[in-house]
């Protein structure tokens, strides 16, 4: 199962990209769909950087496009960081 | 106004193939290797390849300001063809229109106000500087303008251009287009993920992106007659030219739009679909642009033709010169009866397989009549359609001819301006009650989110909607934006720099880059208040009047029924001030101009090249003369020229001068106080002189 932490600190820069504001009802779950956060492909590029930023990692321009759900940005996380740590 | 073909005599090119039009037309067919900048260090981007153009094509040329340097070599070498060089009396009645979206930028650290420039290095500082150095260069001194329409920019130089031959203003134009590589503009395309460093794959399976480049080219514009008249020798007929707004998105393109500025294109040229043979696309190998250009072509043309070729595949994409590079690979194919290959796409993705792309196979075919496109951000559109001369000596007279019944005086019908002016004060809510109330508030997009200049500039032009009655909003809405800046939208650019400098190219943020086009306060307005005609932007203090200027053109030419003209400009965007520079208002003046009888006549415009950086006054009170005699009230706007020419002014008799503040709003607002003043009779007709640093000096005449 995913590092909890890496997802609370995903879920995080989520909120702040949602450009309506925090969400407003549930929190986040994995399995949202980004358009349903509010986040349009605009807006993934500004998530895309903040991302990188957050964990000192390079994501390329193609993973980035492909993601369309909270896991997707999740799985994109974690595999910057293992490749990093090898 | 006299009607007459528009042919093209001459062209140059400084590429990232090196100098020259044969150099351009054979790295057409090779491509080139991208590389490492050598303008900044891009090792710390995921994209590292550029396209630049070649030192050893620099080492022949004078030492000046690298993007003077490339711009005055594609220039001369354009005048050389045309058989122009040194014809100081030919040229001296020429005009130049210009485009560039990064000149001047390539000196950041000044550029964007984190070291405070010298007084020398203020010119080279902004986009104008080409274009003054060429047109002084070479003692141009007709009409003069430089457009920064993002990556749209040359096809609207050249559409302009048109215009002031057709116009009668100027019987040979020079147009031209540069960009330089800068890092603050690769890191904008890097952090909106559009770039590859390796190959540029338009209409692929494969694409990843454009690779950034750089490069100046140029043309010779010229009415036919002039041409035959000195025994020039045209290369192609410039037959019609269209443009658009897509009011969709402002980075993703609309097929809508593109396909209405080819048909307007193609109605200009009085020229059917079926006719045109081949379509230079604009081509940025990303998917969305790919797939609306794709469906737009299908849509005009139908699928399988023309053949459509994309010169970034070769030159890399050259940000507002762009299309320059495309008209000039056009004309020069079309001599040799050849399209270049759309190199690098042996995988058409199928989605856009309805479009016929050059391939080796098809290099030598009909090569004209010819459509070039171009899109940029903000989502705007500017399409040409160019001929092998001769032709219309078989047509109908052609729009704009003196015997066209369409040919009538525009009129300012509104002006209002961001401080809540409005005139003329009656105006407000014609009898039809529901007239102003149904121009909603802007329809903002909720991404990217428009800035502080972006809602001033809409609501001001909201309320000149409104001001307006039902069909005339209707024509304007069809008809066009113009607007104009000195400033533009660089305090995004400030911080992408401020960013980069503290942090790193991860810090850049992209919505920073998307709302940083100096077109774009005015394509995010035409956005919220559903604008779909013609949005541009002329730059420098004179821009706004420039707009008013070209709105009253497409008025009084009958290619629209209305339209708005606005200058705006706001102190976060001046990024360094020129000592005793004016300070800047937050500011956006409007200007409605339509046909009719309300309203205040504009009677003729005469427009100047700058001399060097001021205006030059013997040439300056001669064209006011020839504009309205000698006994009219004339208003100077000293804002651009020296105490000493001030005083000079001063002294002539029936002359006042004003000197309005710094930014292309508040010399529209001296504009808008002499009409309100002839709308009186007080007196009821007046002249309007605005100058400007390294501006245009732009001279109106009004009559009730």
């Amino acid at each position: 199962m995913s590092n909890s932490a890496t997802y609370e600190r995903v879920c995080t820069i989520l909120l702040r990209h949602n450009p309506a504001g925090p969400h407003p009802a549930a929190p986040v779950t994995i399995d949202d769909a980004l358009t349903d956060l509010g986040i349009d492909s605009l807006e993934l590029l500004s998530l895309g950087a903040s991302m990188e930023r957050e964990f000192d990692i390079d994501i390329d321009d193609a993973t980035l496009a492909s993601a369309t759900s909270v896991r997707d940005l999740l799985t994109i996380v974690e595999t910057a960081l293992e490749r990093a740590e090898r | 106004m006299s009607f007459d073909d528009v042919v093209i005599t001459g062209l140059g090119s400084m590429s990232v193939f090196g100098a020259g039009v044969p150099a351009l037309w054979l790295g057409l067919h090779t491509g080139r290797s991208a590389a490492a900048p050598a303008a900044f260090d891009a090792g710390r981007y995921r994209v590292r390849g550029v396209y630049e153009v070649p030192s050893a094509a620099l080492a022949a040329l004078p030492d000046d300001d690298y993007a003077v340097r490339l711009s005055a070599a594609a220039a001369d070498e354009a005048l050389a063809q045309a058989g122009l060089s040194g014809h100081r009396a030919t040229l001296s009645g020429a005009g130049l229109a210009f485009a560039s979206t990064s000149a001047g930028w390539h000196h950041p650290a000044e550029a964007f106000g984190a070291a405070t420039p010298a007084t020398a290095l203020m010119p080279l500082l902004r986009k104008e500087l080409p274009a003054v150095a060429v047109a002084a260069g070479n003692g141009l001194t007709g009409p003069f303008a430089v457009m920064s329409s993002a990556c749209a920019s040359s096809t609207g130089a050249l559409a302009w251009a048109v215009e002031r031959i057709r116009g009668g203003d100027a019987p040979v134009m020079l147009v031209g287009a540069v960009d330089v590589l800068t890092e603050v503009v690769f890191a904008g395309f890097h952090a909106m993920r559009l770039l590859t460093g390796e190959r540029t794959r338009p209409f692929s399976l494969r694409r990843n992106g454009f690779v950034l480049a750089e490069g100046a080219a140029f043309l010779v514009l010229e009415s036919a007659r002039h041409a035959r008249s000195r025994g020039g020798e045209p290369l192609a007929a410039v037959l019609g030219w269209g443009a658009s707004a897509d009011r969709a998105h402002l980075t993703t393109p609309a097929a809508d739009g593109i396909a209405r500025s080819v048909r307007a294109a193609l109605a200009d040229a009085r020229s059917s679909a079926d006719a045109i043979r081949v379509c230079y696309a604009h081509g940025t190998a990303s998917p969305a642009g790919d797939a609306a250009e794709a469906a737009a072509l299908v849509e005009v043309f139908g699928p399988g033709r023309p053949v459509v070729t994309a010169i970034k595949a070769a030159t890399g994409h050259t940000e507002g010169a762009a299309g320059m590079f495309s008209l000039v690979a056009a004309v020069h194919g079309m001599g040799l009866g050849q399209v270049p290959p759309v190199l690098y796409t042996d995988d058409q993705d199928p989605a856009t397989g309805d479009v016929r792309l050059a391939s080796a196979a098809t290099v030598s075919i009909p090569a004209a009549p010819v459509l070039v496109h171009s899109s940029g951000f903000g989502g705007v559109n500017s399409s040409v359609v160019l001929d092998i001369p001769p032709v219309r000596d078989s047509r109908a007279p052609a729009r704009g001819d003196a015997a066209d019944p369409a040919s009538t005086e525009a009129r300012v019908l509104v002006m209002t301006n961001s401080d809540g002016g409005t005139w003329p004060a009656g105006a407000a809510r014609p009898a039809d009650p529901s007239a102003g109330a149904e121009v909603p508030a802007p329809a903002w997009p909720r991404n990217p989110p428009p800035d502080a200049q972006c809602r001033m500039l809409g609501e001001a032009v909201r309320t000149a909607l409104a001001h307006l009655d039902p069909d005339t909003r209707q024509l304007v809405r069809n008809g066009a934006l113009l607007s104009g800046t000195e400033f533009g939208a660089q305090a995004h650019h400030a911080r992408i720099y401020a960013d980069l400098t503290a942090a790193g190219p991860r810090a850049v943020e992209p919505l920073d880059f998307a709302l940083s086009t100096f077109n774009l306060p005015a394509t995010m307005a035409a956005l919220a208040l559903d604008i779909g005609g013609q949005v541009e932007t002329f730059l420098g203090a004179t821009g706004g009047v420039e707009a008013l200027a070209s709105a009253c053109h497409l008025v009084a030419t009958g290619r629209v029924g209305a339209t708005l003209a606005v200058g705006h400009d706001a102190p976060e965007n001046r990024c360094w001030q020129r000592p005793e520079e004016p300070p800047v208002p937050a500011r956006a003046t409007v200007f409605a101009v339509g046909q009719g009888h309300a309203g205040v006549g504009v009677a003729g415009v005469r427009r100047l090249a700058p001399a060097g950086s001021l205006p030059e006054l013997t040439t300056l009170r001669l064209a006011v003369q020839e504009l309205a005699g000698t006994d009219v009230a004339v208003w100077c706007d000293a804002v651009g020229l020296t105490a000493e020419q001030t005083a000079a002014v001063r002294q002539w008799p029936g002359w006042t001068v004003v000197c309005s503040e710094a930014g292309a709003a508040a010399p529209l607002d001296v504009h808008a106080s002499v009409v309100e003043r002839v709308a009186r009779g007080e007196p009821a007709e007046a002249v309007v002189v605005s100058t400007g640093w390294l501006a245009p000096t732009v001279i109106i005449r009004y009559r009730r």
